[in-house]
């Protein structure tokens, strides 16, 4: 009797540290790669954090949009104090604290490869911080 | 014990008169403080202005955007390349007042830290009278202890 | 509750006015708690999810420290509790908690929680190695990590690389050598808690020592049915310090007499006990003044190019790139140099002179080694006071980094974007000071019993203690400079 019941006990232990270290990651991927999924998608809402460049640069670095329909990015900053413009749209979100999100709206009208650039200077890499935003048919 | 006590008396009224004492008599200034924020310091990173004086900063940064923020003075700026932020304040509170990065600016972010010191007339008075208060508290809890234990010996 | 009236007495005499012990092992529900089999894994359990969760931020989130878990958890978070809160007043009670050696402990024991009748340990089991039986080794290893403390509480990959490093090494420590042996003779952690624990406001000693005497089959070293020997390679019945115990309750459930109590006592009565001062733990205490007051330079004062020597990884005009190595060396040259050498050095003058002054025949070793305890609370001061700021200025990364642990743009529980906004930063300084004046008063009072027992004579005692008071002033007036000066 005495000896089952410290097994049990043992099995559980044995699960709750098992639990502890493959669910975390596991939590971890399955909700970080959603978020991405929504991101990756042709989606109308669209995420992208703003990294400097030595940090990983835009993430992601590519956005595919559709052309004609109106679009939300979502802008996250997450190192230094960045901006996302697009000269060619006339786009500017103005200042991106780390930490805060800014959201803008807009509507692609022409097809075409746009550059992503950053608008506040932010250290040796600023102007390497680029990335594209690609508006299909 | 009675000898110990007035000698604390004794001492902790000096340091009183001290630290009261001459402050106050210089006439108060302007100035203009040009300080430059770079990863991850503020240069000059020590500034050391008298109680009363109008103190005009000018701040600029050298790399990314940075923040200017003052201990107990209520200043929070942001800093971007290009741009020169001027603040002005009354130096009114006597003390040491850390200058901080309030904006993430990379790694080192937190420890990112300036000084602006208020004295008084060119003294610092708070770490005179600190370093008083040690000395004090130092000589008489050694005094105190050595002499319960000299009662308790005899 | 079987609370007595008696007991809450002992209890608030012994907690605010410091009259006599009380032991906390009277309270019943303590009592149960710390004797049951599985209360170590239970409190392990959750910390192993953060520990976990913090190699995980460590190595896949986001590379800028205060957006960061494992920088926000280990080196706000954790280290002010650690160092201003579980050691001061709990003794080892972090080592209780800890998971770093868990696994190798679990390995050991072959099971998490249970005790086998016929329980053979696990692995080579050998002795260590009677040359290292003693805390050099954990000096060096904290040397090494405060060399690259800039690197680590800056940089997410450095801390998460380093935990999991010292999980290994205790790991595969474990297999080799029999118990603890990474806990007492290696963990750069372990080091500064026994040596700051002595300090501590609370004990774990045995009620009766002739009982022990007499008691001849010592459960609390050989273990029994229902626990473990001391994995620590202590021996409750002659322990007079809190050094070397890490509160893992196994003698209290190993002991058929109920005679080991957990009490409540005055700050810092180890540092007077007269067995085990040595060498080893002078130049901890050294070191552990030395950093501290390093620490409050580099990492919260005016001047710039220091930090920039220290961040050797980094360098503004070239990105992260190994540049700056010769500025690097000469800081590792500064850190090595004043807690290895400058302060000892120093201090030595300073014993030299209390021996001259009490013109007394006792060796200088002698005094060196034992007035070099009485820093313990100055230095202990030291470090609150510099982990006073990492809490009031920057608690808001905390909570930022609860909601979004990888920097990844998470928001969790909402609190992603609470503004960072320092309490009260003003009177940060003040609070410093005082800090360090505490310190300072219980250096003194302790220094000066540390004196008086080589000198019987009072007015003796009072003339060799007349140089360390000196020191002790001297030290606490440069940090004074350094909070408000
Ligand atoms: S000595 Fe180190 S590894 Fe061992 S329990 Fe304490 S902190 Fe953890
Ligand atoms: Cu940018
Ligand atoms: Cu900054």
């Amino acid at each position: 009797m005495w000896g089952e019941k410290l097994d049990r006990t043992e099995l559980l232990a044995i699960i709750l540290v098992g639990a502890i270290l493959i669910g975390t990651p596991l939590v971890i991927y399955y909700y970080q790669v959603n978020r991405v999924i929504k991101i990756m998608n042709y989606e109308k809402e669209i995420e992208i954090a703003a990294n400097t460049f030595e940090n990983g640069n835009w993430f992601p670095d590519k956005i595919v949009v559709k052309k004609g329909e109106p679009i939300r990015l979502i802008i996250y900053g997450s190192d230094v104090a960045h901006s996302l413009t697009i000269p060619k749209l006339g786009i500017d979100s103005g200042i991106i604290k780390p930490g805060h999100i800014k959201v803008i709206e807009f509507i692609p009208e022409e097809e075409g490869i746009y550059e992503i650039y950053c608008g506040i200077p932010c250290g040796s890499f600023h102007s390497f911080m680029i990335g594209k935003l690609i508006v299909v048919r | 014990m009675k000898k110990i006590s007035h000698y604390i008396l004794f001492s902790i009224l000096f340091s009183l008169i001290l630290i009261i004492g001459i402050g106050n008599v210089y006439a108060s200034q302007s100035r203009v403080i040009d300080i430059r924020a770079s990863q991850f310091k503020f240069e000059p990173g020590r500034i050391i202005v008298n109680q009363g004086d109008t103190v005009t900063f000018k701040v600029k940064t050298s790399d990314v955007t940075h923040g200017f923020y003052i201990d107990g003075y209520n200043v929070d700026k942001e800093v971007r390349r290009g741009d020169e932020v001027t603040v002005t304040i009354v130096a009114d509170k006597v003390g040491k007042f850390k200058i901080r990065c309030s904006i993430t600016c990379g790694a080192l972010h937190p420890f990112m830290i300036g000084e602006f010191i208020v004295e008084q007339g060119g003294v610092n008075y708070v770490f005179l009278s600190s370093a008083v208060g040690i000395i004090l508290v130092g000589v008489s809890t050694l005094l105190f202890i050595w002499r319960r234990d000299y009662e308790y010996q005899a | 509750m079987s609370i007595k009236l008696s007991q809450i007495k002992g209890f608030l005499n012994s907690f605010l006015l410091h009259k006599g012990t009380f032991d906390l092992l009277q309270i019943d529900l303590i009592k149960r708690l710390v004797k049951h089999r599985a209360f170590q894994f239970a409190v392990i359990l959750p910390n192993l999810f953060f520990f976990w969760l913090i190699i995980l931020t460590g190595f896949f989130g986001s590379p800028v420290g205060n957006m960061n878990l494992s920088i926000t958890f280990v080196w706000m978070l954790w280290w002010f509790a650690l160092i201003a809160l579980l050691v001061p007043l709990f003794s080892r009670l972090w080592c209780t908690i800890c998971p770093i050696p868990s696994f190798g402990e679990w390995m050991q024991r072959k099971g998490f929680i249970r005790k086998k009748e016929d329980y053979k340990p696990l692995g080579f089991n050998k002795s260590w190695p009677v040359r290292f039986r003693n805390i050099w080794l954990q000096n060096l290893g904290f040397l090494i990590l405060a060399t690259f403390s800039v690197l680590l509480v800056t940089r997410p990959i450095v801390t998460g690389i380093i935990l999991a490093i010292l999980i290994i090494l205790a790991s595969v420590l474990a297999i080799f050598y029999a118990k603890r042996v990474f806990c007492r003779y290696i963990c750069p952690v372990g080091g500064f808690l026994g040596l700051f624990s002595m300090f501590s406001s609370i004990e774990l000693r045995v009620k009766k020592k002739e009982l022990c005497v007499h008691h001849f089959s010592k459960e609390c070293i050989k273990g029994c049915e229902t626990s473990y020997g001391c994995p620590w390679f202590e021996y409750p019945g002659s322990m007079e310090r809190n050094n070397f115990c890490g509160l893992c309750f196994e003698c209290v459930k190993a002991c058929p007499f109920n005679n080991i109590a957990l009490n409540l006592r005055s700050f810092g009565k180890d540092i007077l006990a007269k067995v085990g001062r040595s060498l080893d733990e002078a130049w901890k205490a050294f070191i552990m003044l030395t950093l501290a007051i390093l620490y409050i330079l580099v990492m919260q004062g005016p001047w710039g190019w220091i930090r920039d020597l220290a961040n050797v990884f980094y360098s503004p005009s070239y990105g992260f790139a190994l540049n700056g190595i010769e500025g690097f060396l000469l800081y590792a040259g500064l850190f090595w140099g004043t807690s290895l050498g400058l302060t000892p050095v120093t201090f030595l003058g300073f014993s030299y002179l209390s021996k001259a002054f009490s013109k007394a025949s006792l060796p200088l070793r002698r005094l060196f080694i034992d007035f070099s305890y009485e820093l313990i609370p100055l230095a202990l001061g030291a470090w609150i006071a510099f982990s006073i700021p990492i809490i009031m200025v920057n608690w808001s990364y905390i909570v930022n980094t609860l909601s979004d642990p990888f920097g990844w743009g998470w928001n969790l529980f909402g609190t992603k974007e609470i503004p960072w906004t320092p309490i009260t930063p003003e009177f940060i300084p003040y609070l410093q000071v005082l800090i360090v004046t505490i310190g300072l008063f219980y250096s003194i009072k302790l220094g000066f019993k540390l004196s008086s027992q080589h000198f019987l004579e009072k007015n003796l005692a009072l003339r060799a203690f007349i140089p360390q008071l000196a020191f002790l002033i001297g030290t606490s007036i440069l940090l004074a400079w350094l909070f408000v000066g």
